[in-house]
């Protein structure tokens, strides 16, 4: 393969990590699943990958008291092999692609990759999960709606690594749901995530692959915070934007995101 | 960098960057391992990685260092092979190679899987001759010839 070129390192710690990436055309390779099939279109910026996924610091799984605290080069295998963490979390990567593509593929991968129909979003977007960024003078922690920006397009700063994912677990009831086009290595046509916050009257409603990046549809969940659930349907319809070449496919899932909506709330 | 392949220590100065599956099959001649889509689709290129499936067109020689890798050509699992064999889920045979890791890593944590199983085990896996339904057999008479084996 023509990125034969390139040249490889391998940090031993984080420290020596954040010394290479912040070099020009050094890019961080954590499992590679994105960034190998990506790679031609940034080639011409890219001179050197830095191996991360094997980092020490990337990979812990913690949780103490309500605070899940996800390394981010933990792949979606060894997330769910530690079972009960986050169970809409294991429930939404134990469907992403295929057995070998989750031996690969890592959280913070999927994040960085910031793909409109990334299967870890919307739960991380619900929990409103913080991230934690780490160059070598600076630690930033962001909310992970803040860091998103758009398709393939994030707040990451040059020199900066995603390190560690913060999620603050209330007491919670939730439904999840992906809608795919194949049964398996199925890029999401639509994603729900919906949560109720047991100890308020509040619910958390999480959009995948119905635009640019994650939709929280606020509006929605303050309505159901004032009890007015009949105007939720509509409002949803109007929050959600699929964008498609054919109309018809658009408004079909418009109408799919109501009705996964409305499923969740009347199991509530 | 040093990796194993088939048990066999191997020293190389190969570029880092190199994907795995072009190293098999161009520096050490294990034409086994096929390439299909070169992008994580199709599961023809699979591999064993310290006991792990990965598809070797996803991954480069430096994420495998010092790593552990089983190709076709070095795994022992008659059992399975036979079995594609008997049942017929060999037909252009392109997909074999990788059918039979996947099922390898499958029947190594459960030797009698449900179907439901046996199909996840092998969605990373197409085949576009048999329709599955003889793979599925297949797997499922070698994982019981193989507790046959083992409990003889
Ligand atoms: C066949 C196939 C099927 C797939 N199916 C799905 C699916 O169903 N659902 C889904 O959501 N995704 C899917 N993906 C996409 C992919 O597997 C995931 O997005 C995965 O989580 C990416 O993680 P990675 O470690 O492989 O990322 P990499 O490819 O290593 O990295 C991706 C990007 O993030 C950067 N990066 C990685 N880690 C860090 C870090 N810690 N700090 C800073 N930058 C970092 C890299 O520089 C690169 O730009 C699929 C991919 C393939 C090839
Ligand atoms: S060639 Fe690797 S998955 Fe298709
Ligand atoms: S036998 Fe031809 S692809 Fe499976």
């Amino acid at each position: 393969m023509w990125y034969e070129q390139l040249n490889f390192e391998k940090p031993k710690t984080l420290n020596q990590a954040l010394n290479l990436v912040k070099k020009n055309g050094y890019q961080p390779i954590s499992g590679g699943s994105d960034l190998l099939i990506n790679l031609r279109q940034k080639s011409d910026k890219i001179n050197t990958l830095v191996y991360i996924k094997e980092l020490k610091e990337l990979n812990f799984l913690k949780r103490q008291d309500n605070i899940l605290k996800i390394g981010a080069a933990v792949t979606y295998t060894n997330f769910l092999k530690q079972g009960n963490l986050l169970p809409p979390l294991a429930e939404a990567i134990s469907e992403i692609a295929s057995p070998a593509i989750r031996n690969i593929g890592t959280i913070g991968g999927n994040i960085i990759n910031a793909s409109p129909a990334g299967d870890c979003l919307p739960v991380l977007f619900g929990f409103e999960a913080e991230l934690v960024l780490k160059s070598l003078n600076e630690t930033r922690i962001l909310p992970i709606s803040d860091f998103v920006k758009g398709p393939g397009k994030t707040d990451l700063q040059k020199g900066e690594l995603l390190t560690e994912i913060r999620i603050k677990i209330p007491a919670y009831s939730y439904y999840y749901r992906k809608f795919g086009a194949r049964k398996s290595l199925a890029i999401s046509k639509v994603s729900f995530f919906g949560m109720k916050l047991k100890e308020e009257n509040k619910i958390r409603l999480a959009y995948g692959a119905v635009g640019p990046k994650v939709i929280r549809a606020t509006k929605a969940e303050k309505l159901f915070a004032l009890g007015k659930v009949d105007e939720i349907p509509e409002t949803i319809y109007n929050t959600v934007t699929p964008i498609d070449d054919q109309r018809s496919e658009a408004d079909y899932r418009k109408h799919l995101c109501v009705k996964v909506t409305d499923h969740f709330l009347r199991n509530l | 960098m040093n990796l194993f392949v088939n048990g066999k220590k191997i020293t190389t100065s190969a570029s880092l960057t190199m994907r795995l599956v072009d190293f098999l099959r161009e520096n050490l001649e294990l034409t086994g391992t096929k390439e299909g889509c070169g992008e994580g689709e199709c599961g023809a290129c699979s591999v064993i990685i310290d006991g792990e499936l990965i598809n070797s067109c996803l991954v480069i020689l430096g994420q495998v260092q010092n790593k552990s890798i089983i190709t076709i050509e070095g795994l022992d699992e008659p059992e399975i092979s036979a079995a594609f064999e008997e049942t017929g889920a060999v037909q252009c045979g392109f997909c074999t190679p990788g059918m039979i890791i996947a099922s390898s890593v499958l029947l190594a944590k459960n030797p009698s899987p449900e179907e439901n199983e046996i199909k996840k085990a092998i969605s990373g896996n197409l085949c576009r001759c048999t329709g599955y339904t003889k793979i599925i057999e297949a797997i499922k008479k070698a994982g019981k010839e193989k507790q046959c084996g083992t409990s003889n």
